[in-house]
């Protein structure tokens, strides 16, 4: 039952991270209410949530059409793979995750002790911790000009956010409004560049540890306190991590892979320790399973290594197939079956509302590459309405919307 | 079109939409439904349930009762923060006891393989009857 329930949720995340603009959150939100029992539910999530960690960065790699959580590795790894070293890419990809894997668990008795006694200092202040990591992601832009542009992205995608997340337009807002901003804009710019794939290197590659190793550990820390703190993820962890570390691409990526997995062991980390979920798989853990003792962790935890362990021989099984195969691939009509496939899963999910949200977020979304700074500035979707919920003005927000 | 346009073409799409989600945002009316009717279909949906009160209680600052009709229940939860805000706004939600019949308007969630309703605002929770 176990194992079933395992590869269910590796092939699970296989699929929602091989298809952009479609979240694990979306998967785990129709396997809760399948009627499925609940032991093999919560394996199922669990698998699906770590295996989508490790596969969402092929579409982010081949087609530069990341989810909220990859967005930032669009612009290093859709280069390497502009180079000619889409396998590199991946193998970087892999390989980041696995260290960060090894470093999180090794780790993870020390930080699940610190946890309780770091969330319950910076509770108090999560507000102000909040409004200063938004302002370190505006200042990363530099010049005045190009932060007056991102907070002008900051503040549309922030209102959007705000407006769709308290406001019930939709079942499940974040999906348009992500897909919008990131992947439907990504698809759109792309096919009005008609980018061309060039042939890719497929000889062996080593990976030099000692060049990336600092950037692993990094994210490793990184993912740790993006874990603890809530509206703060894997893109705004890596955009804070440039303001102190001037970045190479194929080092960011690594960077930004170890921050993921980092992230997944301590979301359900926090889970165990404050009680506290972080993601939509821990939220959905959280709900069947109501509390996490430090055996349930335990549990989980081995499934995430199982989970992650398999998705990576299969990314690598794939690597060199993929690649030979992307560079015959037309990219406008690569992208047009991408925009295509998003407007059919929107519409099925959540109606003429939900397109609607998607076109505005869309609309947003371009204005990132157009203006010169990074896409991430669209995150102010979910920052927005975490810094409105610290500030405790959820319900004043809500009774000045909606009367 | 040049990037100027666009960037101008994308700008008023953003604003104009925001507006009109805005605008709009009043009209969002919960459905109303009985007890009976709730299942998983209804999932993040926004609702409105009218029943009587049973097993009220308090922990740790969130109010938890049953919302129960002459036949079937559903878990009402009133999060600290939300009481806090409903308390100063009208209804104080740790005065509810069994037997009131209030109307709800809020969010289906599911909790433990059970449904439950959220309010939405400060106002979601009213006696009625």
């Amino acid at each position: 039952m176990d194992v079933l329930a395992l590869l269910a949720g590796i092939v699970g995340g296989a699929l929602s991270g091989l298809v952009p603009g479609l979240h694990n959150n979306t998967l785990t939100a129709a396997l809760m209410v399948s009627g499925l029992p609940a032991a093999f539910l919560v394996v199922v999530v669990i698998a699906l949530a770590a295996s989508h960690q490790i596969f969402e960065f092929i579409p982010a790699i081949f087609l530069g059409v990341p989810d909220s959580e990859t967005v930032v590795s669009v612009l290093p790894g859709h280069r390497l793979l502009l180079m000619g070293k889409g396998l590199l890419a991946l193998r970087l990809v892999a390989a980041s995750c696995l260290f960060a894997l090894v470093i999180s668990v090794a780790a993870l008795p020390l930080v699940a002790a610190f946890l309780p006694a770091a969330y319950a200092a910076l509770e108090p202040w999560m507000f102000w911790v909040l409004l200063v990591a938004v302002g370190a992601l505006l200042w990363t832009e530099r010049k005045p000009k190009l932060i007056a542009a991102a907070c002008l992205v900051f503040g549309l995608s922030g209102a959007l956010g705000a407006l769709v997340l308290a406001v019930p337009f939709v079942t499940d807002p974040l999906l348009p409004a992500l897909s919008g901003l990131f992947a439907i804009s990504a698809a759109l710019l792309a096919m009005s560049g008609r980018v061309k794939i060039p042939p890719q290197q497929t000889a062996d590659i080593d990976i030099k540890l000692r060049a990336f190793g600092p950037y692993i550990l990094l994210g490793c820390i990184l993912g740790a306190v993006v874990g603890l703190l809530p509206g703060l993820g894997v893109a705004q962890a890596a955009v804070l991590a440039l303001i102190f570390v001037p970045v190479l691409s194929a080092q960011f990526l690594a960077l930004v892979a170890s921050i993921s997995i980092s992230n997944l062991v301590y979301g359900f980390a926090a889970l165990a320790t404050i009680g506290k979920a972080r993601s939509g798989a821990a939220v959905a853990v959280r709900d069947l399973l109501g509390t996490i003792d430090p055996s349930t962790l335990a549990f989980i935890i081995g499934i995430i290594v199982v989970s992650i362990a398999v998705s990576i021989v299969f990314l690598l099984l794939l690597a060199r197939p993929m690649l030979r195969a992307i560079s015959t691939v037309d990219p406008l009509k690569l992208n047009a079956a991408v925009l295509l496939f998003l407007t059919a899963l929107i519409w099925t999910l959540t109606g003429l509302v939900g397109l609607g949200i998607a076109g505005i977020a869309a609309a947003i979304g371009i204005l990132p590459p157009l203006l010169g700074i990074r896409r991430t500035h669209g995150m102010g979707v979910i920052l927005m309405p975490a810094l409105i919920y610290f500030a405790g003005a959820t319900s004043a927000f809500l009774a000045a919307v909606m009367g | 079109m040049n990037q100027a346009q666009t960037i101008y073409i994308a700008l008023f799409v953003a604003i104009a939409g925001i507006a009109i989600l805005f605008l709009s945002a009043p009209s969002v009316k919960p459905e109303k439904l009985k007890i009976s009717e709730l299942s998983n279909e209804q999932l993040g949906r926004y609702v409105q349930l009218e029943g009587t009160l049973a097993n009220v209680s308090s922990r740790e600052g969130n109010v938890q009762a049953k919302l129960c009709s002459q036949s079937d229940c559903v878990r009402l939860r009133v999060f600290y923060s939300m009481a806090i805000q409903m308390r100063d706004s009208g209804l104080d939600p740790y005065t509810l006891v069994s037997g009131d019949h209030v109307r709800v308007d809020g969010t289906v969630r599911s909790y433990q393989n059970e449904l439950e309703i959220v309010p939405l605002k400060a106002d979601s929770v009213k006696r009625v009857g």
